[in-house]
């Protein structure tokens, strides 16, 4: 009998007892695939969890982006720096007399696409039968396309041309009540600084719908020349409108512009310390998404932890067998885990695959909700809502993963490790 | 231990293991002392309960006495931990069963290659060792098989493949013959034997099955827990 190399070159005896993670993934993909119904069932539904999930969290990450723009770029920009007090009470005796720290800071500013100034005033508008309050907005109306979409939402007649200082745009639902069409006469009367009324004769240019009764029913827009005129603010408006180049820029613009411009003179406000309702929609929303995301996970858990087990109970004495060859506990509670993670790795990344390319066909195409129009644009959102995947989904659908995986990993793992070798080799 | 003393390869001191069925207890193991020596061909015989799995298990570190010590090398690992005892049955004992021997997702190769990875080896050596020992047992071009594509047989010989590639100093084999047809038995005896004759492997065997000890060169008869005869045979 030849003599062979077990015997002749005995094997490591230092101790260690260790597998490869080829070894441990070779195992795990083997003993998945010994009941192939079971485990095909429980891939089912962990990719219908993780699918839907994940395509969740890309519509709603979609719908929010478009909360977020549509709010900024409609009315509000992303920061809006104003004269101390003006934004409580609006009164136009808060105004900034001097705007040029504030364009200079707001040019110099990298994350600054562009910004424009303001005049609002509250007022009357009279046709021959009719009167609405308004509010004045004295825009650049250049500038002004460059920072927010108003000049988009002209939807009769035409934007204001620089130098037209004698037309006004009147928001859809100020004509209405106004019964005022293109070429109207009207006139509108607002308050100077000081408590002076004034009036001022303007004729219609265009008729706009922003989608956003609140703006629709009170906006009379006029050039910033006009209005500076009519209000005797020389060259003073009362509000200077950025637009950063994203919303996640928009604290570092902010914390720079506090620190250049002097706070005695000029107050710096966020879009969401202006108006904090789209703010709070989006942290409820993230508070949701854990809810659901923790109803999935426990859902799921509870789907692979009793798979875990089945298979465990099914293989007593093949981990008897190999605890009787000297695998340790250690090994043992890694190779159920591996199994785990190897299960919840296929149905994570199918059912993410999947929700990916899902929002990649609606990404583009979007989905659409026109018949929830009315009550969408409200909230500012589009009736057509296209699904984003980003950085932090994917962060999220990873860590639901591995929480999951080693969630319902560890129980069998660990119950593995408590089986006594001689009692688990008598299992059949 | 007594230094200049050549110890046993295996010592066993005053056995006890009792089993409580309900009301009743069982005294598995009564009092056995015992001394084994490297290269032996042992065969411990006996009925059903008559102790004889119980003090095999004993002498693999799978089980621990009520008393009495066990001592391999002149090592005891009844105080070790389960994790130690573990790595001690890797580095000192085979083990051969009667059946379900084998990893059922692994390959021939990959069953006898397992333990020698546990072992720290390295991987083209021990594929290499696998292939030899699945040479030696009569398997060479069988290794790809999974156990379900090899019959009962030829798992046992996988079996004693990867219980001897591990070197072990002892290779505890029970009833290994149980599940196999009297031919097969007889091949799988014979080739036993030769392995013992060759590598001068001490193999210890719990059976009842003649062909098994009609090939002792040891005999140890058990009844109701207790060495009744121990014989050598030559």
């Amino acid at each position: 009998m030849s003599e062979p190399l077990g015997a002749s070159t005995p094997p490591a005896k230092n101790g260690a007892v260790t597998l490869s993670m080829v070894t441990y993934f070779l195992l795990a993909l083997r003993n998945l695939t010994r009941n192939m119904r079971r485990t095909v069932l429980t891939l089912i539904s962990l990719v219908v969890a993780i699918g839907s999930l994940t395509f969740m969290l890309t519509l709603t990450e979609g719908y929010l982006g478009s909360m977020k723009d549509n709010f900024v770029l409609t009315n509000f920009g992303h920061i809006q720096i104003n004269a101390p007090g003006f934004q409580d009470d609006g009164l136009i005796d808060n105004y900034m007399a001097d705007t040029a720290p504030v364009v200079a800071a707001a040019q110099a500013d990298p994350n600054v696409i562009a910004s424009t100034q303001r005049a609002y005033v509250s007022g009357l508008a009279n046709v021959a039968a009719a009167s609405a309050a308004i509010t004045v907005i004295g825009v650049e109306p250049d500038k002004e396309k460059a920072v927010t979409r108003m000049a988009e939402f002209v939807t009769d007649g035409a934007w204001l041309e620089v130098g037209d200082n004698g037309g006004v745009v009147l928001g859809v639902g100020v004509a209405e009540t106004l019964e005022a069409e293109l070429g109207d006469k009207v006139v509108m009367t607002t308050q100077a600084p000081g408590g002076d009324f004034s009036s001022q004769v303007f004729r219609v240019r265009g008729i706009m719908e922003s989608g956003t009764p609140e703006i629709d029913r009170l906006m009379a827009i006029v050039t910033l020349e006009a209005a500076q005129t009519w209000m005797e603010l020389g060259d003073g408006a009362t509000t200077v409108v950025l637009r950063v180049d994203s919303h996640e820029n928009t604290d570092a613009v902010y914390e720079r512009m506090l620190d250049q411009l002097d706070g005695q003179q000029f107050e710096t406000q966020r879009w969401f310390d202006v108006d904090p309702f789209i703010q709070q929609i989006v942290e409820s929303s993230d508070a949701s998404i854990v809810f659901i995301l923790a109803i999935v996970v426990v859902v799921v858990l509870g789907e692979i932890i009793n798979t875990m087990f089945m298979s465990l109970y099914e293989r007593t004495r093949e981990f008897g067998l190999m605890e009787a060859l000297g695998t340790g506990r250690r090994q043992l509670f890694a190779m159920l885990l591996w199994e785990t993670t190897v299960l919840v790795s296929i149905g994570g990344a199918l059912g993410y695959g999947g929700a990916a390319l899902l929002t990649a066909i609606y990404g583009r195409k979007g989905i659409d909700l026109t018949a929830f129009t009315e009550s969408l644009s409200s909230l500012y959102m589009d009736p057509i809502i296209h699904p984003v995947m980003d950085l932090k989904i994917t962060v999220y659908i990873l860590a639901t993963v591995a929480i999951t995986a080693l969630l319902a990993g560890v129980l069998p793992a660990w119950r593995a490790t408590k089986l006594n070798p001689v009692e688990a080799m008598r299992q059949i | 231990m007594v230094e200049g003393v050549p110890v046993a390869l295996i010592e066993t001191r005053d056995l006890m293991k009792v089993y409580g069925l309900g009301e009743v207890s069982i005294k598995a193991l009564d009092g056995v002392s015992l001394v084994v020596e490297k290269g032996e061909f042992l065969v411990l015989a006996g009925r059903s309960g008559s102790g004889k799995t119980t003090l095999l298990n004993m002498l693999g570190a799978l089980d621990m006495p009520d008393s009495g010590t066990v001592r391999i090398h002149g090592e005891e690992y009844q105080q070790l931990s389960k994790n130690k005892r573990a790595r001690f049955r890797l580095r000192h004992i085979g083990f051969v069963f009667q059946a379900y021997n084998l990893i059922r997702v692994l390959t021939a190769r990959e069953n006898v290659s397992y333990v020698l990875e546990l072992q720290g080896m390295a991987k083209a050596e021990r594929l290499e060792c696998a292939d030899k020992w699945l040479e030696e047992v009569g398997l060479g071009g069988f290794g790809n098989r999974r156990p379900d594509q090899l019959s009962g047989g030829q798992q046992q010989r996988v079996a004693v493949a990867r219980a001897l590639a591990a070197a072990p100093d002892i290779v505890l084999a029970d009833e290994p013959t149980a599940n196999l047809d009297s031919h097969t038995a007889s091949e799988l005896l014979d080739l036993l034997v030769e392995l013992n004759e060759a590598h001068k492997t001490t193999f210890i065997f719990a059976s009842h099955d003649p062909g098994v000890i009609s090939r002792a060169k040891r005999l140890i008869e058990m009844q109701d827990g207790r060495i009744t005869n121990d014989e050598i045979k030559g």
